[in-house]
């Protein structure tokens, strides 16, 4: 009878302790990240379900509540993708809410100090996707500065948008390739290089690295830049070939749902999200050229070396400035040197510069 | 031992693309099928060589070495991809270290 209370009570106290332990601060944390990470899968999968639906083509044309008006967004005064990328995001988003107020825009250029290829290559982007325009018509004013003025109209912005003004095409050093279906298109980087190397070099060698990397870049949008299947962005290259430095510029862009919404890169802070406190993309960045996230919906092991690839080219001494911008991550490469944006950006921009050999 | 040779640049294409002919033309799945493997099975039941001249081209994207050669290490194994295989790479020495490190670890799936 004795043994029998004894037993019982040491049941009890065994109860008590496990009960405290489940208390602990550790423990909390644990179940409380576990069940963040479980909310967002049921999330994902929801959304995952919604999209499947088609719904998201059912973005809904607005009809422009004055069709003659149309509204003046000043761009920044630095209108450069890669160097204001805050302040550059910041005003497409501000243009996106007039649009979807139903009014008809104008692209401000007017008051700018400095143009980029990289802008132009995104406002064409931004220009020809329905999901942003709706729509709705939209048109551009032509920077004052001279020079900025000529860049802009050579860049053939202005094809693109409703606009009185010809361009002049005898003035062109641009490119600009957009591909609707999707795909791969190893003749339109064969194309872009042999550009890019005959202004650059002056010569016809085939330099591979900016071919590789072109193909790489294809290949991410094609296989990445959609969440449930396979090919459902364009892609968007522009090609800007400086006169004068000889530097060829690279624009290399999809408005997907970015590299860090990608379903691989999403799997992968699934399994790592127990064991961190925080979520940050930047924290991803050296996992990613490393190759140690496996950029893939097949599960196929062999995959995850693009980005390693990109990164060993940026060291190749004839290319510079490579920086990538994607989500809430503007990164530089190689030095990694990496900045969390204010803005979020959706979609994958990569840019790069071919320089003459020295 | 006799030796037969392909040129990637002639025989296929000068610009590959990327894994799987659903990417888009030129792609590795498409070199594998239509010229590495039918050569591959030939010179294998020949006891020959088989030289593949990867110069000329505009480079090769990982996930074209993987569609093509990893496939075919895959397939028939990497010890016998390597005693009959030979490469030929003077614009890009490390390409041919790159291409056997594929083979020696096949994760096409």
């Amino acid at each position: 009878m004795e043994s029998e209370q004894l037993k019982q009570l040491n049941n009890l106290e065994k109860e008590i302790i496990s009960k405290k332990r489940k208390r602990t601060k550790h423990w909390k944390r644990q179940n409380y990240l576990k069940k963040k990470a479980e909310r967002e899968a049921r999330k994902r999968k929801r959304r995952k379900k919604w999209l499947k639906s088609g719904r998201k083509k059912v973005i809904g044309r607005l009809i422009p509540k004055n069709p003659d008006k149309f509204t003046q967004i000043k761009s920044p005064l630095n209108f450069s993708f890669i160097k204001n990328t805050d302040e550059v995001l910041k005003y497409f988003k501000k243009c996106k809410k007039t649009l979807d107020r139903s009014e008809q825009i104008e692209f401000d250029l007017s008051d700018i100090d400095n143009l980029s290829p990289d802008a132009i290559a995104l406002l064409i982007a931004k220009v020809k996707d329905e999901n942003f325009k709706r729509g709705l018509n939209v048109r551009g004013k032509n920077p004052q500065k001279e020079k900025l003025k000529k860049m802009f109209i050579s860049s053939g912005f202005m094809d693109h948008v409703r606009s009185g003004f010809v361009a002049d095409s005898s003035d062109n050093n641009f490119l600009i390739h957009k591909i609707t279906d999707k795909k791969v298109e190893n003749n339109v980087a064969k194309q872009v290089c042999e550009l890019a190397v005959k202004h650059t070099f002056g010569s016809e060698i085939k330099f591979r690295p900016i071919f590789e990397i072109l193909i790489e870049c294809m290949a991410n949008t094609n296989n990445h830049a959609g969440l449930d299947k396979q090919g459902t962005y364009d892609w968007w290259i522009l090609l800007y070939s400086d006169p004068k430095t000889k530097i060829t510029s690279f624009s290399f862009l999809d408005l997907g749902v970015g590299i860090f919404n990608s379903i691989s890169v999403k799997n992968y802070w699934d399994k790592i999200l127990t064991s961190i406190r925080y979520k940050n993309n930047i924290d991803l960045i050296p996992k990613l050229f490393s190759g140690e996230i496996f950029l893939t919906r097949t599960k196929e092991k062999n995959r995850g070396k693009g980005f390693p690839l990109i990164y060993n080219h940026s060291n190749n001494n004839c290319i510079k400035n490579f920086t990538i911008i994607s989500n809430d991550v503007h990164v530089k490469i190689p030095s990694k040197e990496c900045q969390k944006l204010k803005h979020k950006f959706q979609g994958t921009f990569l840019y790069w510069e071919l320089h003459p050999n020295k | 031992m006799k030796t037969h040779t392909i040129i990637i640049s002639s025989d296929f294409t000068d610009a590959p693309g990327a894994r799987h002919r659903a990417d888009g033309p030129k792609s590795g799945e498409e070199f594998y099928e239509d010229i590495l493997k039918p050569n591959f099975v030939d010179i294998k039941e020949k006891q020959e060589e088989l030289l593949i001249d990867l110069d000329d081209t505009w480079g090769y994207a990982s996930s074209f070495i993987s569609g093509s050669f990893g496939r075919l290490s895959n397939e028939f194994g990497s010890e016998d991809v390597l005693k009959y295989l030979r490469f030929k790479s003077q614009d890009e020495p490390l390409l041919i270290e790159k291409i056997r490190d594929e083979i020696k670890k096949p994760n096409f799936k």
